[in-house]
């Protein structure tokens, strides 16, 4: 999968940052969003290849904004890898359940993050 | 089975869904037999005996019936032997039940409220609420509906998952369920012999906050 933009999601400014510049860094183009009701609004209006999001975020959450991302049909060719401090299983289960296709575990490495996106 | 009228084909389009396809396939070869296709129609007995079978005009079908092939998604949870339907946007998140502490005089399906990342939600146990028996040994899980004063935990068995369903497989009219489910079912569905309860999350809460509100005896 050809990525060239990249949509980071993240409520807290210094995970944002972090994760912004390992894209950037890898040459990615990136835009950023800082709750769950945004990255679905930015989705559509920017239509990233990828959006790496964060999962625990006030309102609507990581899980809630994948499902709305992956269930629209002008969105649901976007890429979504769930980036979160939640480490059960059980989180990776319900995150694939939400239509996510791939998931990070904080705290993570750039490699982490690049691994994932080569996997797409 | 007698002649009938041409009749245009529904158009659908495949989805992506393997089982929903396959729903749609299946019901493609039911129509070949009978051309009609369904919706039923009623007819008097010794008319429907005697004559031929005939298909009503597309136009003369109420448009419920002609989209009674659509696919229904919903997030299926599991209490015992009890199998829910809810919106998927009902579940916000799945956690291992957290510890819970009680709390006094409540009724008995009300475990007690859980600290999830600081916030207190509580925790309702369905299998307590609908009086049915948690038969297996699945794992149970604390499915979070709902946000921030309004986020409530319910205890379910194994970890709940998107289905696709089709509308098809609806029943016609709500086989007994829980008492505690009077008036919060949309729907059932039979898929294989499995029933399924199609739950109103929302009413079900406004009653069971009704509930609480109340003094009790």
């Amino acid at each position: 999968m050809a990525i060239s933009k990249i949509l980071c999601v993240d409520d807290s400014d210094t995970d944002l940052k972090h994760m912004q510049q390992i894209c950037t860094d890898a040459g990615y183009v990136v835009v950023t969003a800082t709750s769950g009701k945004d990255a679905v609004a930015m989705a559509k209006s920017e239509h990233p290849d990828v959006v790496l999001l964060d999962v625990i975020m006030p309102d609507m959450n990581g899980f809630q904004a994948c499902r709305a991302i992956t269930s629209d049909p002008s969105t649901a060719d976007i890429a979504v890898i769930l980036v979160s401090s939640k480490s059960e299983k059980t989180d990776r289960i319900w995150g694939e359940e939400q239509g996510a296709r791939g998931y990070v575990t904080k705290p993570y490495t750039p490699d982490q993050i690049l691994n994932e996106l080569r996997a797409l | 089975m007698g002649t009938s009228p041409s009749r245009t084909p529904r158009t659908r389009s495949s989805t992506n869904c393997v089982r929903c396809n396959r729903a749609m396939e299946n019901q493609d070869k039911l129509r070949q037999v009978d051309p009609g296709g369904g919706p039923f129609v009623s007819r008097p007995p010794v008319e429907a005996l005697e004559g031929d079978i005939v298909a009503p005009p597309e136009d003369t079908i109420p448009a419920a019936d002609r989209e009674a092939t659509t696919e229904v998604e919903r997030l299926a949870l599991r209490v015992g032997s009890l199998n829910l339907l809810c919106a998927p946007e009902a579940g916000r998140e799945v956690i291992l039940p957290p510890p819970v502490s009680r709390l006094p005089h409540m009724p008995a399906w009300l475990n007690g409220v859980a600290s999830v990342r600081g916030a207190l939600v509580p925790v309702m146990d369905l299998a307590a609420a609908f009086e049915v028996d948690r038969a297996d040994q699945s794992r149970q899980y604390l499915l979070i509906s709902d946000t921030g004063d309004d986020a409530i935990g319910f205890l379910v068995d194994g970890l709940p998952v998107l289905v696709h369903l089709d509308s098809g497989k609806k029943m016609e009219g709500v086989p007994p369920h829980p008492a505690m489910l009077d008036g919060h079912v949309r729907a059932a569905y039979n898929t294989d012999g499995t029933l399924w309860f199609d739950w109103d999350i929302t009413g079900f809460l406004q009653a069971v906050a009704r509930s609480l509100g109340t003094p009790e005896g």
